[in-house]
């Protein structure tokens, strides 16, 4: 019995570990405050352990994700906060101007893709996000963020797009490419 | 099939995302489009780099994480919380430990980190020190704040060569982190040779320790310097300068803080030295100059404190140099304030002379500090790599490992071999 809680307990200690701060900084996205996204990622992890996610999931990260999501989302909801909207406002955002890149600090290597990120629409944002911080599939992230795998391949590729550009820009130092035709 | 490079299954491909004949069809069709592989290329490196990038960023998180410790998970009134408690202290320990390790790897003492932002004060406040008024020192911009948030990588150049008969003052930051080797050590076991603005070579070269003598007991500081030919420009000099604060000893008075206000002032002789560059300490924007001014005099360094800089000297002819001039190349200065004074400025000082040693029986420690260096300026292709390749950074590195006990220095020579088949491929 006693170890039975004990490996319970080392299993959600491993998951707490790995994306407690992942999830936070998703939640941060959504709702642009430390202190909410706090609150939204511990009312994430105790109903992962009150509903036995624990035992049912192998690979938690799309339950926990989710459930982060629509808690994050619901706290914007209740507080009218315009941070992050509805799914529909969040597709009628994109079409509106990214920060002018100019002001960026252009210089600053570290992060600088980051910082490209943060200018791209909130969509694009997403996806990226859970795509190269979480390694996530293109499936797990439609999950996510209840849309469909080619929808999520097409955010992908545009957010992709507008970095490499920026990314050659600023980095100049794509790896000089030889091109490999087949005869 | 025509490849269309706005196809999102490019993206896919790239990413791994597609399996099967979707997949065998869009690689014949990558085969037969250059652009289209370039493409794919282009796009895995920019997804490296963002693995990388939010990976450095969670590091960084969990550092902010320790300065202001709370815990994210707060015990409730359920059960499985309730037995909680040594869990969550478990989950504080490991990260403890993750930081610890962080720790370790970017700056293995916590003294670079504690006295990250007094740099930028003694530079700010450096203009008390000067020697004699009127005179000008070669300058350095402050180093930006450490504060990972805010980058602190600027690419704003090089210091080139500065003439010693208008300049022969020359100063560096004495507190020096080393962030960048860190990132260059990531980015190139990723299979990426890291963006030529993120190498910073001062901070490559304070990675390492180098085994310096201590001071004298009633002294802060030794001061230590050496000259040898230029590995990657024979006709020049490469000098060391390497500070050793003094260790910490059981009075805790002088363990904590050995001295403030610390400041190195290296005078040339113009009649043996024409001219000299300060090897890394990029000139950067001057970006918040004056921000961390407020309680400069509250900082100062710590026991056991190292700190290594290189000069690259063009010597003055020798058929020009008859013997009755001075013997004496330069002469370095550490100015500084003892913690416990009346703000009475103390100061070491060291003559150096040229015994024409060449780069062969150097120090080991300054073949491998010459080592990283060159592999440094090759990185971010600087216009002062001279003869130096890859291969030679190898050779130096070997010859100066030494004992290297905790094993970085072999860390450093597997990079390079790691780097010369990324520059190869």
């Amino acid at each position: 019995m006693r170890s039975e809680k004990t490996e319970v307990g080392q299993k959600f200690e491993e998951i707490l570990q790995r994306f407690e701060i992942p999830l936070l900084q998703y939640a941060v996205r959504i709702t642009g405050d430390r202190e909410r996204a706090r609150d939204v990622v511990q009312e994430t992890f105790v109903k992962f352990q009150r509903n036995g996610a624990l035992n049912r999931e192998d690979e938690p990260a799309t339950w926990l994700f989710t459930v982060c999501r629509n808690a994050a989302l619901n706290v914007c909801r209740k507080e009218r906060r315009i941070t992050y909207l509805d799914d529909e406002l969040i597709e009628a955002r994109e079409s509106e101007q990214p920060m002018p890149f100019d002001q960026l600090e252009q210089k600053e290597a570290t992060g600088f893709l980051l910082r490209i990120v943060a200018t791209l629409p909130p969509r694009q944002q997403e996806v990226i996000q859970l795509k190269f911080q979480n390694d996530l599939s293109y499936q797990q992230i439609a999950k996510i963020m209840k849309t469909t795998a080619n929808n999520v391949g097409v955010l992908l590729h545009t957010a992709l797009k507008t970095l490499r550009q920026r990314y050659g820009e600023i980095a100049g130092d794509f790896i000089p490419f030889k091109p490999r035709t087949t005869e | 099939m025509k490849m269309n490079l706005d196809d999102p299954k490019l993206t896919a491909y790239a990413l791994g995302e597609l399996e099967g004949p979707e997949k065998s069809a869009i690689a014949r069709a990558i085969a037969d489009s250059p652009e289209a592989q370039r493409v794919v290329l282009e796009t895995q490196q920019v997804a490296q780099a963002l693995r990388l990038q939010y990976k450095f960023e969670l590091k960084e998180e969990l550092k902010e994480e320790w300065i202001a410790p709370r815990r994210l998970i707060a015990v409730s009134d359920d059960s499985f919380w309730s037995k909680a408690g040594p869990l969550a202290m478990a989950a504080g320990l490991t990260l403890l430990a993750l930081i610890g390790a962080l720790a370790l790897a970017t700056n293995r003492s916590g003294s670079a980190l504690h006295l990250a932002d007094s740099s930028s004060r003694e530079q700010a406040e450096s203009g008390r020190f000067s020697a004699v008024e009127g005179e000008e020192t070669t300058q350095f911009a402050p180093n930006p704040s450490r504060d990972f948030g805010a980058a602190p990588y600027n690419d704003v150049g090089e210091h080139p060569f500065v003439s010693v008969s208008s300049n022969p003052r020359s100063s560096f930051p004495i507190v020096v982190t080393s962030a960048s080797y860190s990132e260059v050590l990531q980015s190139i076991n990723a299979g990426i040779l890291p963006p030529k603005n993120t190498v910073r070579i001062e901070q490559m070269i304070n990675y390492f320790n180098y085994d310096y003598p201590g001071p004298p007991a009633d002294e802060p500081f030794s001061v230590n310097v050496d000259v040898v030919s230029c590995p990657w420009e024979q006709s020049h000099r490469l000098m060391r300068i390497g500070l050793k604060g003094r260790k910490a000893s059981s009075d805790v008075h002088s363990a904590n803080i050995i001295a403030r206000d610390t400041k190195i002032d290296i005078e040339f002789n113009p009649v043996r030295v024409g001219s000299y560059r300060l090897i890394g300490y990029d000139r950067r924007s001057v970006q918040g100059e004056n921000s961390n001014r407020e309680g400069a005099r509250d900082h100062g360094i710590a026991a056991g404190y190292t700190v290594t800089a290189l000069y690259e000297l063009v010597p003055v002819a020798q058929q020009f140099i008859t013997r009755q001039e001075a013997q004496t190349l330069l002469s370095a200065k550490l100015r500084f304030k003892k913690p416990d004074g009346n703000g009475e400025v103390q100061s070491i000082e060291r003559s150096v002379t040229d015994d024409w040693v060449d780069f062969a029986q150097a120090h080991p420690d300054l073949k491998f500090a010459a080592a990283v260096a060159e592999f440094g300026m090759i990185l971010c292709d600087s216009g002062y790599k001279g003869s130096g390749t890859l291969g030679a950074v190898l050779k130096w590195a070997q010859e100066g490992k030494g004992a290297d006990t905790n094993g970085y220095r072999a860390g450093f020579i597997e990079l390079v071999r790691k780097a010369q088949t990324l520059k190869k491929s």
